[in-house]
């Protein structure tokens, strides 16, 4: 039985899935209370983990909004550190991970005060298997294939290869162990709002321990020196004004220190998508029944659009790159992350620092038509974490286990998160004058056996004291996206469509391969039509009609 | 195995009548030949034994082309499919495209990237100046060390529509230069980038056979008043076919190999029209798709096609009074 | 007749082309041939050289230019060597790799030109060709990441630096090219060594391996630079990693500008690496095969078996 169920979040490829009764395996919607009859097929139901916020940041933020879809902004770190936890997580036993590594290899433990004082402050043994990028869906399906799953797994439930580790139970349930006021006994992974987890459920079950993530992740900043060059200026208020600036940006030719300027240097389709109001890549129509974006009229004037400035000579002729190394013009507007833009200390205090003569911002994105722009949010969580089903089978150790889990999950503001993050005082850091912690380049290496698979709290946006000049403009714009924004009808069901996550990868590159190339003038708009048909028939119909079902069964 | 049977031949005609097949006398015969080459099997059976190991017992692994395979199950316990994996890759319309692109480009790279290092171990081998030869040898193969993000990225800001050729050639009044993003010559890009990327490298294998060329040769046809041309025509060239034989065989079975991450990369600016071949079809349906069977069933059809090809290839070659392989 | 095979040792050509007085028979080309020929392989050096230079110009750029993406940097600076050896553990890496690199080559070399010559008289030697055989359709057919993984597995050989020497023993391409200059190489000393009664180990080595230091040199070049590069396999089979060879640490220095973990799961583009970076990892990665390269290269040279086939 249990068997069936895994198979129906995924949907088994073609063996019997269509005669297993549907109905009822995803988590029900109604927000009663956050009481979630996750009838699955194994007929158990739970109450989603109750949530219990991180206590308050000892700093006033810079910007609070109860926007949905919009965080607090802070400017300045936390003054003092609360503690989050008050036992020793571990009892002596040994805990292995499986963890995404990033920078240089780490030192062994014996020469490493970092992984020693880990080790005293978690009372385990703490085992990491280090997995760089670049594999790590190989590396991933190798540990599974090897029957020999760590107790603490980093997953990314967007990859096919993770998913089907979970669908095939090398993970635990944790679905009663979590329910309700059980998660209290960890108060770091109860600091998580429903939502995040009820996101996150596969087959209506908890196998996951989602983070918080932001709804908007991304925004375009512009260079204030080439726009306030334009007739129209630095606030275009319509798609016809902006593509008018952007044009007239390219003709500058050069800008400061000679250096090629276009309007736009890389494609990004995100925030064309925002402006023309496309809506998510699967929407209900207004007949309620689901559509792909491309088949919205919106989606076939975005491209015309596009495809005019691409002629115009409004994008850099390498803008079709992916490697960003290939690209040496300025840009008019660029697409950029909050991550390195804002909650770093370079940014846009760098950029122009590095160009001494260009001025940037954040740009506010009009919609096409004059209106509003439709933000689609991201959904609610981001890296997750897993563990062992052979391990969880062991109470005492499934307890010692999530402990630790507890600890290394401590939310920003904490003593454990500082001490997670970035060592030891004195040797790892020093507490700078602005209140941020200094890391030592010497001893970075140490910190390599970090976990960072899991995050609990506070999800403000957190900028850099370098970031100040901009945090204004940065909080209008990023609330006004917030305003607009729409949550995805898909959302939650996202891995409920076997096809997709099989065909997922082919069909989003046919996709990309088409839009891409009306853009840049390959192909033309009126190919649209046969374009939507073929996707369909390749794979696409078949997402369609398990997504209805998915979107069905949950209504129902 | 012609051997085998002009040395039995005679041993068993004269006494036996046809009825009696000469099953004896050849078996002796047999072992006895493994008896005198004793020696050659203490050189053999480590080899053989390493690719046993390495190579053939790994490769069971690939029945998971006939399953529905997922690693946490194992081969014991994922779904048998029959041969529902190979229907998937027949039945994908891209598979047709992928497949044109990948026979177009490797055509091309045995017309022009085969004979490039051969071309240019030559005329670096007919550098009077050790030294410049030397030197030069040095210069060509560093690109091969370069990876296909670097070499593009290079060549971008050469050849790009934002490079320094279209900066030169709209000095110059020619706008919109642009090699880099063009699907009707992308093929020849991408030869063009292997040639550039592998040929100084290619050279390397070439330079070890023209070393075996015994200078007795060069002398003696010089005595006989060949020309520089002639003595190259006669003496240097017959000196690298074999093994210019061996690597165009072995070149022809690999035909629906063609450099992945090179494809890959240049996709999104040339599209997948142009720019799609066996690998990176493969890549987005069988591997990101966490599809093992399809992928794998994809790695055998290659496989298969690549022996065909090699062993047709040897044939011809030993048609052609040249040596083969084997 | 061990004489002949020591006669082939001993006798190296005489070298007399140090200076410009070329033997009779090497009379310069004319003018125009030599001018053509000048052309053409200043184009060729340039055309190779520009990209180089541009690499090791990018390792050295200052962060601001390289972040301005500039054509060619103007301003240099050592901030990426820096960064890279800062921590110390790329030392580490290099010893890792030194060792994989030269205990790989010289056994790889070993042991295909072992089986190399084990299968060079495939006409003679029952089964022979039948192992030939077996061996090329290793070149075709190959298993997928999780047969090799659980082999090694297996074998007890996981975070193990001989897990990235002994699966790549044997290269089937390599031992193949080394066969093919074997089977060239002059039957009538081997014949002649035979009849005499020398063994085949003797021949072997005494005979074949000298014979044929041109193309060992060159596939032991292939080999160095395969263990050299060793990657994939390094970040399946090593979780210790105070045991990845220096490709895997060099590379995590590309990885340490991509943004960690969330970008994995947004379907955004993470920022990106620093070039300097990428570009200081290639130089450091190449250095090593530069320096190597000139000394193999004498081996190249034309007329190492002048006299031999007379002998």
């Amino acid at each position: 039985m249990v068997e069936i169920t895994r198979r129906n979040f995924l949907g088994a490829l073609g063996v019997a899935a269509g005669s297993i009764a549907v109905g009822g395996t995803l988590a029900s919607c109604s927000s009663e209370g956050g009481t979630t009859a996750a009838g699955s097929g194994a007929g158990a139901s739970f109450k989603l983990p109750t949530y219990k916020p991180a206590p308050d940041l000892s700093v006033e933020p810079f910007f609070t909004s109860d926007t949905p879809g919009m965080q607090n902004v802070f400017t300045k770190p936390v003054t003092s550190y609360f503690k989050s936890v008050d036992r020793a997580p571990g009892s002596g036993g040994t805990v292995t991970t499986f963890q995404l590594t990033w920078g240089e290899p780490s030192r062994k433990l014996e020469d490493n005060p970092y992984w020693q004082e880990l080790n005293a402050r978690l009372g385990v043994d703490f085992q990491p298997t280090f997995v760089p990028q670049p594999t790590f869906d190989q590396k991933f399906a190798t540990m599974l294939a090897s029957g020999d799953v760590p107790d603490l797994v980093f997953v990314n439930d967007q990859s096919a290869v993770n998913l089907q580790g979970i669908r095939d139970g090398a993970f635990a349930d944790l679905s009663e162990v979590l329910a309700g006021d059980n998660i209290l006994a960890w108060p770091n992974l109860a600091a998580r709002k429903e939502e995040i987890w009820k996101a996150s459920l596969k087959d209506g079950r908890i196998y996951q321990i989602p983070s918080p993530a932001w709804a908007i992740t991304n925004l375009p900043a512009m260079r204030t020196d080439l726009l306030g060059e334009t007739s129209v200026g630095t606030a275009p208020k319509d798609a016809d004004e902006l593509f008018t600036a952007l044009k007239e940006v390219s003709g500058l030719g050069k800008g400061v220190g000679g250096q090629k300027v276009y309007g736009i240097n890389q494609y990004d389709p995100v925030m064309w998508r925002w402006m023309f109001k496309v809506g998510a890549e699967w929407q209900l129509d207004d007949n309620g029944d689901l559509i792909h974006m491309t088949q919205t009229p919106e989606y076939k004037e975005m491209l015309s659009w596009l495809a005019n400035a691409w002629n115009e000579g409004i994008f850099d002729p390498v803008a079709m790159t992916t490697n960003p190394a290939d690209i040496v013009s300025g840009p008019g507007i660029q697409w950029r992350a909050v991550t390195n833009t804002f909650q770093t200390p370079d940014g846009l205090k760098q950029n122009e620092a590095d160009q001494p003569g260009t001025s940037w911002d954040y740009f506010d994105i009009p919609g096409y038509d004059g209106t509003a722009p439709v933000v689609v949010r991201n959904i609610p969580y981001g890296k997750s974490t897993c563990v062992s089903a052979e391990a969880a089978k062991d109470s005492d150790r499934l307890t010692e286990i999530l402990n630790v889990l507890d600890y290394i999950s401590a939310p920003y503001g904490s003593e454990e998160a500082l001490f997670v993050g970035s060592g030891i005082e004195g040797r790892h850091y020093t507490m700078g004058a602005d209140g941020y912690p200094v890391l030592d380049e010497k001893y970075l290496p140490e910190l390599g056996v970090q976990y960072v698979g899991v995050t609990s709290g506070d999800n403000s946006y957190r900028g850099h004291p370098n970031q100040e000049p901009w945090a204004q403009s940065f909080s209008n714009v990023v609330e006004r996206l917030a305003q607009n924004s729409i949550v995805r009808d898909l959302e939650g069901l996202e891995s409920s469509s076997s096809t997709f996550i099989s065909k997922g990868a082919a069909l989003k590159q046919q996709w990309d391969d088409f839009e891409r190339g009306v853009v840049a003038g390959r192909q033309s708009v009126d190919e649209l039509d046969s374009f939507i048909s073929s996707y369909m028939s390749a794979g696409g119909e078949q997402v369609r009609s398990e997504y209805s079902q998915a979107l069905e069964s949950r209504a129902s | 195995m012609t051997v085998g049977t002009t040395v039995a031949g005679p041993a068993t005609t004269t006494v036996a009548g046809p009825a009696t097949p000469p099953v004896q006398p050849r078996r002796n015969v047999l072992l006895q030949r493994i008896w005198r080459e004793r020696w050659a099997y203490t050189f053999i059976i480590p080899g053989a034994l390493f690719f046993l190991v390495f190579a053939y017992v790994p490769m069971l692994g690939n029945v998971v082309a006939f399953q529905d395979f997922s690693p946490f199950r194992g081969i014991a316990e994922s779904p048998w499919v029959g041969l529902a994996n190979f229907t998937a890759i027949f039945s994908d319309p891209q598979v047709l495209v992928a497949l044109r692109n990948t026979l177009l480009i490797a055509v091309l790279q045995l017309i022009f990237a085969f004979p490039a290092p051969i071309a240019l171990a030559l005329l670096l081998d007919s550098l009077l100046s050790d030294r410049i030869k030397r030197m030069v040898q040095t210069v060509v193969y560093l690109p091969y060390f370069l990876s296909w993000v670097i070499v593009i990225s290079v060549w971008q800001q050469v050849l790009g529509g934002g490079g320094l050729a279209a900066n030169i050639l709209s000095d110059l009044g020619v706008q919109g230069f642009d090699a880099m993003t063009n699907p009707d010559t992308f093929k020849l890009l991408v030869v063009a980038q292997n040639i550039w990327k592998d040929c100084g490298w290619g050279t390397i294998i070439f330079f070890a056979a023209l070393a075996g060329i015994p200078r007795e040769l060069y002398e003696a046809a010089a005595m006989d008043g060949a020309t520089r041309w002639q003595r190259m025509w006669n003496v240097t060239l017959p000196g690298l076919v074999p093994v210019a034989t061996l690597l165009l065989i072995l070149n022809i079975g690999s035909i629906l190999t063609v450099g992945f991450e090179q494809l890959l990369l240049q996709q999104p600016m040339v599209g997948a029209d142009a720019a799609e071949v066996l690998d990176t079809f493969v890549y987005f349906r069988g591997v990101i798709g966490g599809e093992w069977g399809i992928a794998t069933a994809a790695g055998l059809l290659k496989g298969v096609i690549g022996t065909i090809l090699v062993l047709g290839a040897n044939r011809v070659a030993k048609k052609l009074g040249g040596e083969g392989i084997f | 007749m061990t004489s002949v095979a020591s006669d082939v040792v001993v006798h190296r050509p005489t070298v007399r082309r140090k200076n410009s007085d070329h033997p009779p028979w090497m009379n310069p080309p004319s003018v125009p041939v030599r001018a053509l020929k000048a052309v053409i392989i200043v184009l060729i050096i340039l055309t190779m050289l520009y990209p180089i230079a541009y690499v090791i110009a990018m390792s050295f750029a200052v962060p601001e230019q390289a972040r301005a993406g500039v054509v060619f940097p103007t301003r240099f600076s050592l901030d990426a060597y820096r960064a890279i050896f800062n921590g110390g553990t790329v030392t580490v890496g290099l010893r890792n790799s030194l060792w994989i690199t030269v205990v790989g080559t010289v056994l790889s070399l070993a042991f295909s030109s072992m089986l190399a010559w084990g299968l060079s008289r495939t006409r003679e030697v029952p089964g022979a060709k039948a192992v030939l055989i077996m061996v090329l359709a290793t070149m075709f057919f190959s298993a997928g990441i999780i047969p090799n993984f659980l082999l090694i597995k297996s074998l007890g050989l996981l975070d193990s630096l001989w897990s990235l020497i002994i699966p790549g023993l044997i290269s089937a391409f390599n031992m193949i090219i080394i066969r093919n200059f074997f089977m060239n190489l002059p039957r009538e000393l081997m014949e002649a060594a035979r009849i005499d009664g020398a063994g085949e180990w003797r021949i072997f080595l005494r005979i074949a391996l000298p014979l044929s230091k041109p193309v060992l040199a060159v596939m032991g070049l292939f080999y160095a630079v395969a263990y050299w590069n060793t990657y994939f396999n390094a970040l399946l089979y090593i979780s210790d990693n105070t045991k990845w060879p220096i490709q895997v640490v060099l590379q995590q220095y590309v990885l340490a500008g991509v943004q960690i973990p969330g970008a994995m799961v947004t379907p955004d583009q993470p920022p990106p690496p620093g070039i300097t970076l990428q570009m200081a990892v290639i130089v450091l990665a190449t250095v090593p095969i530069l320096v190597v390269y000139p000394f193999l290269q004498r081996y190249f040279t034309s007329g190492v078996l002048t006299g031999a086939i007379k002998g």
